[in-house]
């Protein structure tokens, strides 16, 4: 990050780099107050300088299984349709749906796995990621997560906001709020959701929402369609210059207003006012692809051109990075494969592999990749033990939140390795178990923060969202 | 902000004030170790009282009253070596104090060190106030000149009823004085309703009200009926005492009024969860921490959460205490994981109750009435009935031609070790009993011509009694001529029993599959069994037949096999055939296949559908699906579990009749749908829709013997399902009807309760009696059915008997309960006690709440108030009064208004009174430089989002002003509770409301809680998951987006611009300008100056000739809103006055409170 940066991060929705209309000086919109936050504390801005300026995260809603993905079991197939050991079980937590279940069967992967050259002695991955693969020397994945929650909704929202209970600042809620933004004419924080093949859970607003921080921080969704911020286009009938001359005039009818009351907010929603026009400008120029290269479009594959896909909402993405959002979001629905798990799971890999291979490359090849923190990650992982009936070529998963699997990439991440280490069943963490507040507070401090000093006033205690827990993985980064 | 605070409050000569002045610096800097919990403290000392902070420690005293300079506190912040400094410099709480701060330390211990309560927790007191002067006005010492009139009407109507005045209600109300206008308001019945409903607004903000779970499925939940118990109270100014009592306890009033237990709602507003996984015992214990931090938080403004886990680290609250306020929260009969069932979205979740209207109730009880008296006569046959009954079993057999003949057995023989007899013609199986036989009997009959073979079944041999029977088949031979055989295809079977799971129909004995079978679940229900074939020809010989059967017992089930049987051939009219019911399979399915784009599967093929035959061994492309039975899929029901998304599925069941005929289909599908009869397209619907009964009809021509029958779904989005439902003709032999045509013997050896059956399935299909008793019944449960599905439902508090012991969680945990830590109900130690006689539930606690020396609840609650009129309250933390919030910028005020508030009966009416009545009120809101003792002029403030969308309406004349009852769906962009809900879900699809609808105000908009309604949420409305008491203002580009283009405010601006032109204009020249004042008028209350009026007229101008030039433009923007268009008008000039009226309607001075 540039010092010219630095100087910007303050507590702001909308940059106001490019602001300053009819004759208006910029620096007089830049009061603490400006933005009406008048019990808001200022963001600190980074404690220190940072490896990232952005992150896109790709969250895969449903959670994908570690055990066909990425974590390589080869000895599971000795154990086929045996009991787990209760060595290995332990008598842990198990969700309503298998609880009732009289055997927990072993279901070893029908995937097969290569082995791909990285910066350690290479990394095992699945056959249903053979584009994700070539990212091997890249990508940092994490192989020993665990989370607290073991069913979707507490732990989408305990990933999102690093908490299991609603109410909390989501994940770029907080970025938004210590970043501020780096474009005048966008969101610092944006959310696009695509739809899976299969069984999808909820996702609810909270998942992007700015909790008790200032709601100018939450997500702002962007959507396939004509009108990818809500409200964004004029009503039809109604052109650019009409909106300019209305614009013009509530502008001059505010100022007089402010010369009445002198109360700078009049200002600020001028201004406020100007971004929105701007914004109704840069968000088509944001979503039209017309300019990409064949060779980039076909590089994302063919999806990229369906709006709404996640191809297209990757594509999306680096070029939200490259007008300097600084949280992306990406959600892909359908990963909840309790059943019939080696045919679904396909149809999720197919639509969402070559596209985040694409997205990570397109940043390498642009200079992009070294300060945007890349991470891949489902809410939890998934059983060894098969729920519903076990066959040689069929089984399901049930929730496992002991450990799974998510990779990471960029942004002052060590690229090419693989961290922590699973029992032979993917059931327990052996070596270097990451929390997911260890996660944020990794990625808090690729961004330059210290998580334990981010934080802001509420309900009388200071709220951070990594809460009072987790700690920087200092072997993961550079 | 600490320092800035004292800055404003301190002057040098001031005595330093513990609680004020030194208390929040200890808190902040110090108390997280050297505070109440002990768990955290550090080096065993405590700063938070004199005692400990004054005794002495190894090194020295922490604090010597008068002497700061030998304290270690002073010492120990002032180190120069960064090891001493305090607090530590990698402390994770707080920064480095200031020189303004430690100042104050020292001077407080120079001064004595007194501590003293923290004033939130010390009951309120009243100070003199001289009678001639307002007593706001005598606290704040306003500065500011008044406002002008127009600004004060507008502002006292926003502040009291939410919506801004009309241009009659300025001329009405500009005479009065400020005490007639605010009268006039609290008293005229229009704006006590509108009153009632601003007031609610930042309650149900409190109290977390919506009206969908919350999570998961996010299910829809009938709530309502207690926001409007918040409207009523509101309306008729319930006194507060009262308002909390109800809302805490009113379930438990003794003879609780259904309006009180309706209120006890308040504590069911919390988000639940109906997560398929989700553990009960968890959500029991999150449900009753929230209820018990909101309560915290609404009534006392603590945050109690922290105790959850550990004593809290500032306010004197326990994680005993917190367990012991939970106490009165968990004991609620509910439980932690709600069942998705129903899938009903107006369900309300149990505990509830039901509020039918009276006119309801009494329509409900009269029609029990005409149900039971039906429901005595049905429950017995009447003496016709039994008459008629009689005559028909008597007459059956002649009626339809039916003879039984007499059939011998003359042989038996098995393939394996089992030993086949035959006495008085019964077969009977005897010796080894193998996995799989075979039963070879010969039958001699003397009759020439039969049609059909009669089993009467008994004695399963298998340990548990069952038989599975997999084929049948039998050859015939004259006997007259032994070398004539002919082989005798049977097309229809019939059981009297089958087993229910899996597919065990009787037509599995005539396919010639080894695997498929009948079972007659003969260890499950009691009686032998009869199973009557009929062949697709007749068969037989002159001068007598010999019929050898095969029965095979080779399915997976072994020993499976039956020990006797009598075998009977008989004969039937050809005509009787038609009488008979179809014989069916169960359904079979196999998906999902994926098209390749949404609408193309209709005419892509996928193989099932070109199938005449179901035929399990086949694998179809390219996923290699063959057909499966799907028990789930039943006759008569919707079926709601195919494949969700664009995706291609085949259901199917195989048909077998006895002669050939006609049967009528009622059917339904999600989305569009493909039926193929034999391997032939015979109906096709191409349609997005969900699936319901009797979508479609279709009529199915079938020829006798197997037909196979496919629906191909076409699932185009969202959620896949189907319906099927046969019609068949009314005389029908259906069940166990057939039996009638049966001998005696038959109806003896059959499974048990036969002949009851037989008799009740008459009486059910032919007596027309009968049948016109239940017909009216059914009229009547479903006129029952429809009033109770209307009738309102709310969720409320029930106590259990037994209340639930509770204990303190370790670290908060649910499953973590510290047995050796029971806790009894009760209040914070430190905060008081229950009153002497209160009981020991929820109106004890709420009777402690109320008590005049609470020092909370009635300073928490005008905070609040205050905060609603100047934007932030006399304590700008309203929902922190602990040691961690903020001061009070004016203390005596805030306990005058809270001991007032309390004598006065809790009237907030007369609270509200005295602010609106005050010049601190009535101040101009232009900002003056200088405000350092606060409140020297009126603070502008943002209107909230209900407003700014209710003033849009209101100007408009749109407003619909319907008083209480459901919530509604006003417009909202498409798609965006489809994006984030689970296909299940009953609020993924967002329907839009029509007429009244879209026009209500907004505190009755359907709020779905993980997609609250857009426009609302981007003006910093809550998304109701949890307490919110202070809405954040922020100032958005996305709000100016909003006020353009959201159809709701471009309709709005329309419909305001067509009021406006259908003005009577005054004979003036420049009627433009005359009609640009009045809108302008009409949003802001004032005559625009001549500048602004020129700046109105000039853009009107531009954007009149716009529309002159491009009138399609004009075309295309009266379209937006569903309110018609004056015809009379000129639509360009309609245009262009909408534009006008859409920008002023964005002015900062219009959505903003001046």
């Amino acid at each position: 990050m540039d010092d010219h940066d630095l100087l910007l991060t303050r507590r702001r929705f909308f940059g106001m780099g490019a602001a300053g209309i009819g004759g208006l000086a910029l620096d007089s919109l830049l009061g603490p107050d400006i933005l009406g936050l008048k019990d808001a504390l200022p963001a600190t801005g980074p404690h220190f300088r940072p490896t990232a300026k952005r992150v896109i995260y790709m969250h895969m809603e449903g959670a994908p299984s570690q055990l066909d993905l990425f974590d390589y079991k080869p000895e599971l197939n000795k154990y086929f349709n045996q009991d787990l050991p209760e060595s290995i079980r332990q008598g842990q937590r198990l969700t309503g749906m298998t609880s009732g279940q009289e055997r927990f069967p072993v279901a070893p992967s029908v995937f097969k796995f290569n082995k791909y050259a990285n910066n350690q002695d290479g990394v095992w991955l699945s056959e249903l990621l053979p584009h994700t693969a070539s990212l091997a020397k890249d990508m940092c994945l994490i192989r020993s997560m665990h989370t607290d929650a073991i069913n979707h909704e507490p732990a989408l929202t305990f990933f999102n906001t690093g908490t299991q209970q609603v109410g909390r600042a989501s994940f770029g809620s907080w970025a938004s709020y210590g970043l501020g933004s780096a474009n005048a004419n966008l969101p610092a924080f944006v959310v696009m959701i695509s739809q899976g093949a299969g069984n999808m859970q909820a996702l609810a607003a909270r998942m992007w929402g700015s909790g008790f921080l200032p709601s100018e921080h939450q997500g702002c969704k962007l959507r396939a369609g004509d009108d990818p911020v809500l409200y964004l286009n004029n009503p039809k009938g109604v052109n650019r210059d009409d909106r300019r001359k209305m614009l013009d005039l509530t502008n001059e009818l505010n100022e007089k207003e402010y010369q009445r009351s002198f109360d700078p907010e009049v200002r600020s929603r001028i201004a406020q006012y100007e971004m929105a026009y701007r914004m109704q400008m840069s968000v088509p120029e944001l979503t039209d692809i017309s300019g990409e290269s064949e060779a980039t479009l076909e590089m994302y594959g063919e999806d990229v051109k369906t709006p709404g896909s996640f191809a297209s909402n990757c594509l999306r993405a680096r070029r939200l990075a490259e007008r300097g959002v600084r949280f992306i979001q990406l959600f892909h629905r359908g990963w909840d494969q309790h059943n019939n798990l080696p045919n679904e799971i396909k149809g999720q890999t197919s639509a969402v592999d070559r596209a985040q291979a694409a997205l990570v490359k397109d940043l390498k090849q642009r200079g992009l990749l070294d300060d945007t923190i890349i991470l891949w990650a489902g809410e939890f992982g998934r059983s060894v033990y098969s729920q519903g009936t076990l066959t040689k070529t069929n089984y399901g998963r049930d929730h496992h939140p002991r450990c799974f699997s998510l990779w990471l990439a960029g942004g002052g991440i060590k690229p090419g390795i693989v961290y922590g280490k699973t029992d032979d069943y993917s059931y327990n963490i052996v070596e270097n178990p990451v929390s997911v507040h260890d996660l944020h507070a990794t990625m808090l401090h690729c961004l330059g923060f210290d998580h334990k000093r981010l934080g802001y006033p509420h309900q009388g205690r200071e709220m951070r969202l990594t809460d009072v827990f987790g700690k920087v993985i200092k072997p993961i980064l550079k | 902000m600490i320092s800035w605070l004292l800055l404003s409050l301190l002057s040098p000569a001031q005595q330093v004030q513990y609680s004020r002045d030194i208390q929040p610096i200890l808190s902040s800097a110090c108390f997280t170790c050297h505070g109440r919990d002990p768990s955290s403290r550090e080096e065993e000392l405590r700063l938070d009282e004199f005692g400990f902070a004054t005794a002495e420690r190894e090194n020295g005293f922490p604090i010597i009253a008068g002497d700061p300079e030998n304290s270690l506190v002073w010492q120990r912040i002032n180190a120069k070596n960064t090891d001493d400094v305090m607090p530590p410099l990698d402390s994770k709480v707080h920064d480095q104090l200031t020189a303004q701060q430690r100042q104050l330390i020292h001077d407080w211990i120079k001064q004595g060190a007194k501590y003293e309560k923290h004033w939130a927790f010390v009951p309120p007191a009243k100070s003199m106030v001289p009678d001639d002067v307002n007593p706001i006005d005598y606290f704040v010492s306003p500065r500011s000149a008044k406002a002008d009139e127009h600004i004060l009407i507008r502002r006292l109507f926003i502040d009291v009823t939410g919506l801004p005045p009309t241009l009659r209600e300025y001329q009405e109300f500009l005479d009065l004085s400020q005490g007639d206008r605010i009268n006039k308001l609290f008293s005229t019945d229009i704006y006590k309703q509108r009153y009632a409903e601003r007031m609610a607004t930042p309650w149900l903000d409190a109290a977390r009200y919506g009206d969908t779970i919350g999570t998961h499925t996010d299910a829809g939940r009938q709530m309502w009926k207690w926001r409007d118990w918040v409207l009523n109270a509101y309306r008729d100014n319930m006194p507060f005492d009262q308002f909390t009592y109800e809302q805490l306890a009113g379930d438990l009033i003794e003879n609780a009024s259904v309006a009180q237990i309706i209120a006890s709602g308040f504590n069911r507003n919390h988000v639940m969860t109906d997560e398929g996984g989700a553990i009960d015992e968890e959500y029991l214990v999150e449900y009753a921490v929230d209820r018990t931090n909101t309560t915290g938080e609404v009534f006392m403004g603590l945050t109690m959460g922290c105790a959850r886990c550990h004593d809290h680290k500032f306010n004197p609250i326990t994680q005993d205490d917190f367990f012991s306020m939970f106490a009165y929260f968990n004991s609620n009969d509910e439980p932690g994981l709600y069942s998705q069932e129903g899938n009903n979205p107006t369900r309300a979740f149990e505990p509830m109750l039901s509020v039918p209207s009276a006119e309801q109730q009494s329509a409900l009880g009269k029609y029990q009435v005409d149900i039971s008296a039906i429901e005595a006569m049905l429950s017995e046959p009447s003496a016709q009935d039994a008459i008629n009954f009689n005559k028909f079993i008597g007459s059956s057999q002649s009626d339809f031609g039916v003879q039984w003949q007499q059939s011998t057995i003359s042989e038996a023989s098995s393939s394996g070790e089992s030993v086949l007899s035959f006495e008085d013609n019964v077969l009977n199986v005897s010796g080894a009993n193998p996995v799989t036989d075979e039963h070879f009997i010969t039958l001699d009959v003397a009759t020439d011509s039969s049609r059909m073979l009669l089993f009467e079944f008994s004695n399963g041999r298998a340990s548990n009694g069952n038989v599975v029977l997999s084929t049948i088949e039998a050859e015939c031979v004259s006997i007259a001529d032994p070398t004539q055989w002919n082989i005798i295809n049977f097309n229809w079977a019939w059981a009297d029993y089958s087993q229910t799971n899996d597919d065990w129909e009787a037509v599995n004995v005539i396919d010639s599959d080894d695997k498929t079978g009948w079972a007659p679940a003969a260890h499950m229900v009691d009686g032998g069994r009869n199973l009557l074939l009929i062949a697709d020809e007749q068969f037989g010989y002159a001068g007598g037949s010999q019929i050898k059967l095969t029965l095979r017992y080779k399915s997976i089930h072994g020993q499976h096999v039956y020990g006797e049987a009598k075998i009977t051939a008989g004969n039937i009219n050809l005509t009787s055939l038609a009488s008979l019911p179809i014989a069916s399979s169960r359904w079979y399915g196999t998906w999902p296949y994926t098209p390749k784009d949404r609408y193309s599967g209709y005419d892509e093929v996928f193989g099932p559908e070109a199938d005449a035959t179901i035929d399990f061994a086949k694998k179809y492309e390219p996923d290699q699906y063959s057909w499966v039975l799907v028990e789930k899929v039943k006759d008569d029901e919707v079926f709601n579990g195919l494949p969700a998304g664009q995706k291609i599925s085949f259901v199917g069941k195989k048909l077998f009749v006895p002669s050939a005929r006609k049967l009528d289909v009622s059917i339904g599908s999600d989305d569009g749908m493909q039926v193929f009869l034999n391997g032939k397209m015979i109906f096709e619907n191409r349609i997005d829709r969900g699936a319901l009964p009797d979508q479609d009809s279709i009529t199915l021509d079938l020829p006798a013997g197997l037909n196979t029958v496919v629906m191909k779904i076409i699932n185009t989005g969202g959620i896949g399902g189907m319906y099927w439902s046969t019609r068949p003709p009314a005389d029908e032999l259906n069940d166990s009807l057939v039996w009638a045509l049966a001998p005696v013997s038959a109806l003896e050896n059959g499974v048990a309760g036969l002949r009851e059956k037989i008799s009740n399935d008459w009486r059910l299909l032919h007596s027309p009696e009968y049948r016109a008793q239940t017909a009216q019944l059914e009229k009547l449960n479903g006129a029952v059915q429809t009033l109770e599905a209307a009738v309102p439902l709310t969720m409320v508090m029930r106590e259990l008997d037994e209340p639930r012991q509770a204990y303190v969680l370790m670290r908060g945990e649910y499953d973590k309960a510290d047995l050796e830590r029971p806790v009894s109900r009760g209040v914070p130690v430190e905060l008081g006690v229950v009153p002497d006689g209160a009981p020991n539930d929820r109106r004890g606690l709420a009777q402690w709440l109320l008590l005049r020396d609470n020092p909370l609840t009635a300073r928490v609650y005008v905070n609040r108030l205050w905060q609603m009129i100047f934007g932030t309250g006399i304590v700008t933390t309203p929902n922190d009064f602990g040691l961690q919030g903020a001061w009070p910028s004016h203390p005596q005020l805030l306990d005058w208004l809270a001991v007032e508030f309390i004598e006065s009966g809790w009237d907030v009416q007369h609270i509200l009174h005295l602010i609106y009545s005050s010049n601190t009120y009535q101040q101009s809101s232009q900002v003056t430089d200088d405000d350092t003792a606060g409140l020297s002029y009126f603070p502008r403030q943002r209107m909230g989002a209900e407003e700014i969308r209710d003033q849009a309406l209101h100007l408009a004349g749109l407003l619909v002003e319907d008083f209480g009852g459901a919530s509604v769906k006003p417009y909202q962009p498409d798609g965006l509770w489809k994006e984030v809900s689970m296909p299940q879900s009953n609020t993924s699809t967002f329907v839009r409301g029509d007429g009244n609808d879209l026009y209500r105000r907004s505190l009755y908009t359907f709020w779905k809680r993980s997609s609250p309604p857009p426009s609302l949420l981007t003006f910093d409305a809550p998304t109701r998951e949890f307490c919110t008491i202070a809405r954040g203002t922020t100032n958005t580009p996305l709000q100016a987006l909003v006020l353009w283009n959201d159809v709701q405010y471009v309709e709005a601006a329309r419909v305001l611009a067509q009021r406006i032109l259908q003005l009577e204009a005054p004979q003036v020249t420049g009627v433009h300008h005359w009609r640009l004042g009045e809108l302008f008028k009409t949003c802001t209350g004032r005559t625009p100056s001549a500048d602004e009026a020129s700046l109105l007229y000039s853009t009107f101008g531009a954007m009149q000739s716009k529309f002159d030039a491009a009138p399609e433009d004009a075309t295309s923007l009266l379209k937006y809103g569903e309110t018609m268009i004056d015809a009379k008008l000129n639509a360009n000039t309609l245009a262009a006055y909408t534009m006008m009226a859409n920008a002023i309607l964005s002015l900062d001075e219009v959505i903003n409170k001046n």
